[in-house]
């Protein structure tokens, strides 16, 4: 009881900034059949939702998982906490692969792991009381009950900033930030090492936002967690983020340290999403028009042949409709998918020293 | 952030407690009053054996055919006897007894059945549901009321074995509206969070979706248990129901209808019970309130579809709007004013609730009841939008002043082609041919840049990708070329690049054709790189307002300056904590007495807690609502003159 009632402060004492590989994720493929047929279920054909991504997560830091809906970015989530079935390749999490875990371990691995959801609406079950919300976790893994449990919700929601009496009261009667809150606190509820941010905080409203965020960041430090953060605002992934991936439909395209790739992408499309993105600066925002991406993401169904990305690229070429560009490393644990990334670095460098 | 805990709850849980009090309203006297007629029926019905006046098996030759009291009759037998002399009150209470009995016995048997088997189903799926679905289909295949007699006159009848045949034909309501339940809720993350959490899936099932299922069911099982209770009597009148000389209220109305002329009363007294148990069960089922969330997403959901119709160079004075109800008015507007001059983008900025969309609604005369306009003017070209009748007022709205939509889905009619849907705006407001409105269409959705629109003006609207329909929704707002264009959120639902690519076209058209916008969102980006001057709204009131590059480099209201620090930046590179407002926006049903962002205000002093400040201009061109923006003092005399109306304390 005394082990649960107590925040867990976590020292790692080996290796503690530059932690080791919480999660190791390779290969990893979801594929979706599509069925047709009345009488016999043929397959007609699959949804590569994920085809083949790797990446790993150091304990106590953040990756974020970007690109834009229909990527695949929330497959992966649910893939990793076995919400669905992979169809190839491993999720090694603290040296346990969840892929090929039985019932019992992942029963077990639940308490490492756990997840904060994008809807606060409709993520808190309506029928029971907050802190009922917060202790099935408890109940659950038989971490506390009765007295011990109470005292443990109330010691959860002061850590995430919420004030203990709202534990009788239905979820209903909660704002969207204090029901994310609330989701936080049934995620921390397990003491787990990782969380998955699946849109955690893009429901929220602008001034709460930072709240979440804010506490997120708190809690990491605090507790050590590791987290998965997948969004699509990519302000808020470049204030959380230790690293960053960007998804487009089921591939990873770039993976880098977030500065270096908000500093400088490589990828084109990466480049795209950063010009897209619309700058709270009157005058940085009226000067950087330029880049705006054509068209539309294709359909998942019948994916563009070779670089999923090169019906808009503005840099393709043939090449890159017959072949699929392997991620190469750019430098030191930065990845990039692209056939031309090379020319079009050489290209920038050459137009900033004839303007520059 | 503690904070938190003392702040009234938000807009979104007010908005539920009043439709809970409203529901409460209209459902709570339906269900006391059914409830009450079912118990008290209950209670004279399963306590009969102390309660009866006479035995109901007594023959009393003497005192036979004896009307009913208030037709003659005596207090010895209130409602008269019959052919045999029995009393008909303690026959209709004994007899109750029977059909209800039948009747719960039957509800309950057909509810675990059918519940069990639609949650599995809806939550397993595959073979189990293809299964139960199958058998349901069958089940409804049959003719129900054949097996019944079937069974009945095999088995023979008793109270057990009708009330189980009887639940063997309803079983498969509960079953398919289960399972449709079912099948809804398990999309919900609260059941992908149990998942994640190791829930188990009979804990899942019991704890987090029968819950959630449940109250849906109670309807049902109401509804029903007045048709089960209808059925036994059907089945007693054909003979088929409890053996005599034990009456139940079926098998009095077959007796009594041979004697239906001379002695109404023995058909009649239990009919009208048979009437009473079903019609308040159905009061009751009907009074439940069947989903307080469904209820609640649905007024929203009308809030935002009443808004896709469109309306008007543009001057708002003082324009309050408030919503009714029993318990007080909520002012979700709070004496509103803003111009937009020819050509000009304005942008409107605020959270959720802050009264933004409510702005647009209110000018077009489009406020969802039991909202309001209850003060202001809007003047387009001079034109007093708020004298107009809704027939001119309609007449406006599509013509000169456009509305887009955050989505375009539901604004847009599923079963008519995109083209059907400028045609009709373009014939009725333009009164263009069949032909030549059909060609203006194609010209439109080709200007606003969707490909191959003469192929895709007769595409529906859902075989359009959520950018191409934000496009052709801005084509239907364009088709009669308005002054006005007011875009609510029409961007918040796409993704990045889809929505600069939408944020270009409007700006560019917007050049073209050299009409005024209104840029309604909370995305700071978006006014920062489109408008030309801003309006930040909080709580119902414009809080300051300015050209766009003044707003954003020295905001004066702390909650624009609060705005401002609280987004992480692309271009920031430390790692520090936002900024962050604390605190929550408030209810508007429960405003603080002074300013209304005092709570969360970092600058607050003792004024701002008991004096409203008013919008006062600190230069030619910007505003704010603050008492720790000071007018300039060479200009105060005249700046006194520019505030709007002082705003009365309620």
């Amino acid at each position: 009881m005394n082990t649960a009632a107590t925040t867990r402060p976590k020292p790692r004492d080996q290796d503690a900034g530059n932690g080791h590989d919480l999660l190791e994720v390779n290969d990893l493929k979801k594929h979706f059949p599509i069925q047709s047929g009345f009488f016999s279920s043929r397959e007609v054909g699959r949804v590569r939702a994920v085809d083949g991504i790797s990446f790993s997560i150091k304990a106590g830091k953040t990756l974020a998982l970007v690109g834009e809906s229909g990527c695949g970015k929330s497959t992966v989530g649910r893939l990793l906490v076995k919400l669905l079935e992979p169809t190839e390749g491993s999720i090694v999490l603290n040296g346990v692969d969840l892929a090929q875990a039985s019932p019992e371990q992942m029963q077990a691995m639940r308490r490492q792991m756990q997840m904060v959801f994008q809807d606060p609406y409709s993520s808190l079950n309506p029928r029971m009381k907050v802190g009922q919300n917060i202790s099935e976790a408890l109940t659950v893994h038989r971490l506390a009950s009765g007295k011990a449990a109470i005292a443990r919700v109330e010691e959860l929601m002061r850590l995430v900033g919420l004030d203990p009496k709202l534990a009788n009261r239905l979820p209903q009667e909660l704002s969207g930030g204090q029901r994310q809150r609330v989701g936080i606190a049934r995620a921390l509820a397990v003491e787990p090492d990782f969380i998955i941010c699946d849109e955690a905080i893009s429901a929220l409203d602008v001034s709460v936002q930072a709240q979440v965020i804010n506490l997120l960041v708190k809690l990491q430090r605090d507790l050590d967690l590791a987290y998965l953060f997948i969004a699509h605002d990519l302000a808020v992934v470049r204030h959380i983020a230790d690293d960053v991936a960007v998804m487009y439909l089921g591939r990873i395209v770039e993976l880098a340290n977030s500065a270096e790739l908000f500093a400088k992408p490589l990828h084109p499309y990466t480049r795209g999403l950063i010009a897209a993105l619309p700058v709270p600066d009157p005058d940085l925002a009226r000067t950087r028009k330029d880049a705006v991406i054509r068209g539309e993401l294709p359909s998942p169904l019948s994916p563009p042949s070779g670089c999923h990305f090169h019906p808009r690229c503005p840099y393709a070429t043939p090449i890159c409709a017959d072949y699929v560009p392997r991620a190469e490393v750019a430098t030191q644990g930065r990845q990039v998918a692209c056939h031309h990334w090379l020319d079009i670095q050489k290209a920038d460098a050459d137009t900033e020293r004839t303007t520059g | 952030m503690t904070e938190q805990a003392t702040m009234p709850p938000s807009a979104t849980a007010s908005l539920l407690s009043r439709v809970r009090r409203t529901w409460s309203r209209r459902g709570m006297p339906r269900v006391i009053t059914g409830a009450t007629v079912l118990i008290v029926m209950s209670i004279l019905c399963f306590f009969s054996a102390w309660l009866t006046p006479h035995p109901p098996n007594a023959v009393d030759l003497s005192a036979r055919l004896q009307p009913p009291v208030f037709a003659g009759g005596t207090f010895n037998h209130i409602l008269g006897t019959d052919e045999l002399g029995r009393d008909i009150l303690s026959r209709v209470m004994v007899g109750g007894r029977t059909s209800m009995a039948i009747g719960a016995l039957a509800v309950v048997v057909s509810l675990t059945i059918g519940s069990t088997l639609g949650l599995l189903a809806g939550y397993f799926g595959r073979r189990l549901d293809a299964v139960v679905t199958m058998l349901s289909e069958i089940q409804l295949a049959l003719p129900s009321m054949l097996i019944i007699f079937f069974f009945l006159a095999v088995i023979g009848p008793n109270i057990v074995t009708i009330a189980i045949v009887l639940a063997l034909a309803d079983w498969v309501l509960y079953a398919r509206m289960v399972r449709a339940r079912t099948l809804v809720e398990k999309t919900r993350e609260y059941v992908d969070a149990a998942r994640v959490l190791g829930v188990s899936t009979s804990r899942l099932l019991l704890r987090h979706l029968w819950p959630n299922v449940f109250p849906t069911i109670m309807v049902l099982a109401m509804v029903s248990l007045g048709g089960v209770i209808l059925s036994e009597s059907a089945l007693s009148f054909l003979g088929l129901g409890v053996q005599r000389p034990w009456p139940s209220w079926g098998r009095m109305v077959a007796d009594g209808q041979s004697r239906l002329q001379a002695a109404w009363w023995i058909a009649v007294s239990p009919a009208f019970c048979i009437a009473m148990v079903v019609f308040s069960a159905n009061l009751l089922g009907d009074g439940l309130p069947p989903d307080l969330e469904g209820r609640v997403m649905s007024h929203i959901k009308q809030t935002i579809s009443a808004t896709a119709q469109s309306v008007p160079l543009l001057d708002i004075r003082g324009l309050r709007t408030e919503f009714r109800s029993d318990h007080g008015t909520v002012r979700v507007l709070n004496d509103v004013s803003l111009s937009v001059s020819s050509g000009e983008v304005l942008g409107l900025v605020g959270e959720s609730g802050s009264g933004k969309s409510v702005t647009a609604l209110s000018l077009l005369g489009l406020v969802p009841r039991p909202g309001r306009v209850t003060q202001g003017q809007v003047l387009l070209n001079g034109r007093d939008l708020m004298t107009m009748d809704e027939r001119a007022l309609s007449d406006l709205r599509g013509r000169e002043v456009g509305l887009v939509l955050q989505d375009a889905m539901t604004a847009m009619n599923p079963v008519l082609t995109i083209g059907q849907q400028i045609c009709e705006t373009l014939r009725r407001h333009l009164g263009l041919g069949r032909a030549q409105a059909r060609r203006r269409a194609i010209d439109l959705l080709d200007r606003v840049g969707i490909p191959d629109p003469g192929r895709r003006v007769d595409d529906y609207p859902h075989q359009f990708s959520g950018g191409m329909r934000q496009r052709a929704m801005i084509a239907m707002a364009l088709s009669c070329e308005p002054k006005l264009l007011i875009a609510d959120e029409p961007t918040t639902a796409l993704d990045v690049t889809i929505q600069a690519q939408v944020l270009d076209l409007l700006s560019s058209l917007k050049e073209e054709m050299g009409m005024s916008l209104i840029m309604i969102t909370h995305d700071l980006g978006i006014i920062a790189g489109l408008a030309d001057r801003v309006a930040v709204m909080y709580a119902g009131n414009i809080v300051e307002t300015g050209p766009v590059r003044q707003v954003f480099k020295a905001p004066a209201h702390p909650y624009t300056q609060g705005l401002l620090a609280s987004i992480p930046s692309i271009t920031d590179t430390t790692k520090s904590d936002l900024q962050a407002i604390t605190g929550l926006p408030p209810d508007l049903a429960a405003l603080p007495q002074g300013c209304a962002f005092a709570p969360r205000c970092p600058q607050r002093q003792r004024r701002c807690e008991t004096d409203r400040p008013h919008l006062i201009h600190h230069d030619a061109q910007s505003a704010a609502a603050c008492w720790l923006v000071d007018p300039p003092s060479d200009r105060a005399a005249n700046s006194t003159s520019q505030t709007t109306e002082p705003m009365r304390n309620r």
